[in-house]
């Protein structure tokens, strides 16, 4: 791997407590970062048995689709160098054709991402510091049963590069990555069928589904000085599926 | 011990600018680097070229190209940099010239290295350019190969998928190299162009080598076929 040195650096990883997000919150800390994350779970010990690695990692519980519960959000950060925004609603079975629900995806995808960026922003411009967003391959396409994932994914993306417009001249700089089809407790449904997922495999070049390792990379790659001149940006974490 | 120690890695157009920092950052993690470049030997240069195994190799001449692959047996990363815009590419003479040197040296170079590539199951970067997705009216064959240079890493990213090789691409913005020393030179012109870059500064060489360098470590494993723009936000207007 790329030897990337965090240390020193506090990091926050909304929804690192599994998948996507608890890869990439231990790959920061591997880089010596002192990582909190958030989840929607009790403590920490309620992760026993999932794909959430909580060692090392300071736990928060967070529900990103309650604005009053963001905004008195407090983990105790003194400084924030990087602000990772991996937690994320989707809903199966035609329910966000319900509009209830589709405001509730709306809502934690979107809105959530919103609030939780301007809310961190001052801790953020004091140490020049990045945003990632984990948006999705839906962030560039439909999704037949998904309209509210979707629209917020779509919408993620227009607005990592609206605030990347707008927090530029504080030196915050604000990127997205695109998962494919990734595998983790989230998308369960969609590769747990042998014959389903041996069809999605079937239209994805490198031949396999993604790990959430694979999108951790690149996530902790645009917040690292790596990428000092990178912001508005999204990268395609998805095997070639939609090159 | 970094992943790209005991790597080999070619970098066309090493010699200078982004290519030499790409060159160098590869280096530094432990690569053996190759590196080419139009001049007769790596002593024709300014800039130390000692770590490096330097080649002669123009991109507009097919036995150059021929020579340099022959001379690389083994390799891991192919960074196709090399690349110029010209004062006359609205002559047709002019145009083909700069479409031979800008994208068709660089298919020829990844179908030469492909077996190379697929054998250690590494990865190409090509270098585009902001031209890649908008006009730069002065340069209409600069902007048509950088552009079908984005068509190109998609299709090798796709159809190479299959023997374990991934192609990316990066886009870089205006960056503080020799190539654009006039537009610096230039006070007005600098200041209307920073106005446009939300960052409000030049991007430096390493900046992109970083981006480079990404995408050709296992960090970047399950992406192929993509561009990366590394412009200070230019992009975004």
């Amino acid at each position: 791997m790329i030897t990337l040195d965090f240390s020193g650096q506090k990091v926050l990883v909304v929804g690192g407590s599994t998948g996507i997000g608890n890869a990439a919150a231990q790959l920061f800390r591997a880089g010596g970062a002192s990582v909190h994350v958030t989840g929607t779970r009790a403590d920490a010990a309620a992760y026993a048995g999932t794909d959430g690695d909580l060692a090392g990692l300071t736990y928060h519980r967070l529900d990103i689709g309650d604005r009053a519960a963001v905004a008195a959000f407090d983990p105790g950060l003194d400084r924030l160098d990087a602000l990772v925004i991996a937690a994320g609603m989707v809903m199966y079975r035609r329910a966000e054709f319900e509009i209830e629900n589709f405001e509730r995806v709306l809502s934690a995808n979107l809105t959530g991402f919103m609030q939780l960026s301007t809310k961190f922003l001052p801790l953020l411009r004091a140490a020049r510091g990045a945003i990632v967003n984990v948006g999705s391959v839906a962030s560039f396409r439909g999704v037949v049963g998904q309209p509210a994932y979707s629209a917020s994914k779509g919408g993620l993306l227009t607005l990592t590069k609206s605030l990347a417009m707008a927090f530029a001249a504080d030196g915050v700089r604000v990127n997205l990555v695109a998962p494919g089809l990734i595998r983790t407790k989230m998308t369960e449904v969609t590769w747990a069928d042998e014959r389903r997922a041996a069809a999605t495999v079937a239209a994805i070049p490198l031949r396999r589904l993604g790990e959430p390792g694979d999108v951790a990379g690149a996530i902790v790659f645009l917040c690292s000085p790596l990428a000092a001149y990178i912001t508005g940006e999204s990268i395609l974490v998805d095997g070639g599926a939609t090159a | 011990m970094s992943w790209a120690s005991g790597k080999t890695v070619l970098v066309t157009g090493g010699s200078q600018g982004i290519g030499l920092a790409t060159a160098a950052a590869f280096r530094d993690a432990g690569a053996r680097v190759h590196i080419s470049g139009t001049r007769a030997g790596a002593g024709d240069y300014d800039d130390d070229l000692s770590g490096f195994v330097y080649h002669k190799a123009a991109m507009s001449e097919p036995e150059d190209r021929a020579a340099l692959a022959a001379a690389i047996p083994v390799l891991d990363v192919l960074v196709n940099n090399a690349g110029m815009a010209g004062q006359d590419e609205y002559t047709l003479e002019g145009f083909s010239r700069i479409i031979e040197i800008n994208l068709t040296s660089v298919m020829d170079l990844c179908l030469r290295f492909h077996p190379a590539l697929a054998a250690s199951q590494g990865a190409v970067v090509n270098v585009g350019s902001l031209s890649s997705f908008l006009a730069i009216k002065e340069v209409p064959a600069y902007t048509t190969s950088k552009t079908a240079l984005l068509g190109l890493t998609r299709a090798l990213g796709d159809k190479w998928s299959a023997d374990g090789i991934r192609v990316n691409m990066v886009a870089p913005g205006f960056i503080e190299t020799r190539l654009t020393g006039g537009m610096r030179a230039d006070g007005d012109r600098e200041k209307q162009l920073m106005k446009a870059i939300p960052m409000r500064r030049w991007g430096q060489p390493a900046e992109i080598a970083d981006a480079i360098l990404f995408l050709a470590s296992p960090a970047a494993s399950y992406i192929t076929g993509q561009s990366l723009a590394i412009d200070g936000g230019l992009l975004l207007r």
